[in-house]
């Protein structure tokens, strides 16, 4: 069972942690499992309980490092003049987003940009947008209300979205 | 409905959680407001993104499991 399980969760904990603190966090997950696979009650897959306390574990890991390259997510959403028109048109994206870059790269790059989202939007849009939890199960997990983590999920969108504009528009694929 | 309003509001928009005659004006806007048409689409597309990576890192298990991490679970496993 460990075996066929150390991959995926090994993956999840990339996603959230450097390499060293991702094998650290799959490492403290397993004992704690294996501390605890009597309170495992059914309700879900063993992977799906597992990757519970992998997650959480990892976004405690990350309350706890230091990261330089944060942007303030005000900084990313969008300004507007007062009559509410915003400050900056949107130029729109191309249709097909592999015009601009090639499938591989444009993951990396995702991922380079969550990366810069400050940690209580990049958790929020993580486990909603890509872990595909439910509104409620995301507010269960981070003890935020329901509508908490509606306003975050959507400044991190915007936020993201900022960060991925100049890549749609070929003016930098740097990562 | 400014666009400023309209953003604030886009993910309930998307969701269809906005009563039926603030849809309406929603779609209104839209119809008048190129640059929130321009704004959406991309927003729709982020979300495409993201959604993708999630996809794309379950169906890719990684190979590269260090044996150290490996043998301390193992090690853990058999006290």
């Amino acid at each position: 069972m460990v075996e066929a399980y150390i991959g995926p969760l090994l993956r999840v904990a990339r996603r959230y942690l450097c390499e060293e603190d991702a094998c650290d966090a799959v490492q403290e997950t397993f004992i704690k499992v294996l501390g605890a696979i009597q309170t495992f009650r059914g309700e879900s897959r063993l992977l799906t309980w597992i990757q519970r306390i992998l997650i959480n574990q990892c976004i405690n890991k990350s309350r706890s490092q230091k990261r330089l390259a944060e942007i303030p997510i005000d900084d990313l959403l969008p300004s507007y003049h007062e009559d509410g028109h915003r400050v900056t048109p949107t130029p729109a994206w191309p249709e097909s987003l592999n015009d601009v870059v090639d499938r591989e790269r444009l993951c990396g790059l995702v991922e380079t940009n969550i990366a810069k989202l400050p940690l209580a939007y990049r958790t929020v849009l993580m486990l909603r947008d890509i872990e595909g939890m439910s509104g409620k199960e995301t507010a269960e997990m981070l003890d935020l209300s329901v509508g908490a983590v509606k306003v975050r999920l959507h400044r991190a969108r915007q936020a993201l979205r900022a960060l991925m504009d100049p890549v749609m528009q070929g003016d930098s694929i740097d990562l | 409905m400014t666009c400023k309003g309209f953003i604030n509001f886009l993910s309930a928009y998307l969701d269809g959680e906005l009563p039926a005659e603030t849809q309406q004006i929603f779609d209104h806007h839209l119809s008048v407001c190129p640059d929130c048409v321009a704004y959406m689409e991309s927003y729709k597309a982020t979300i495409s993104l993201l959604k993708e990576q999630g996809i794309q890192a379950d169906s890719s298990i990684p190979e590269d499991i260090p044996q150290s991490l490996l043998d301390a679970i193992i090690t853990a496993r058999s006290k």
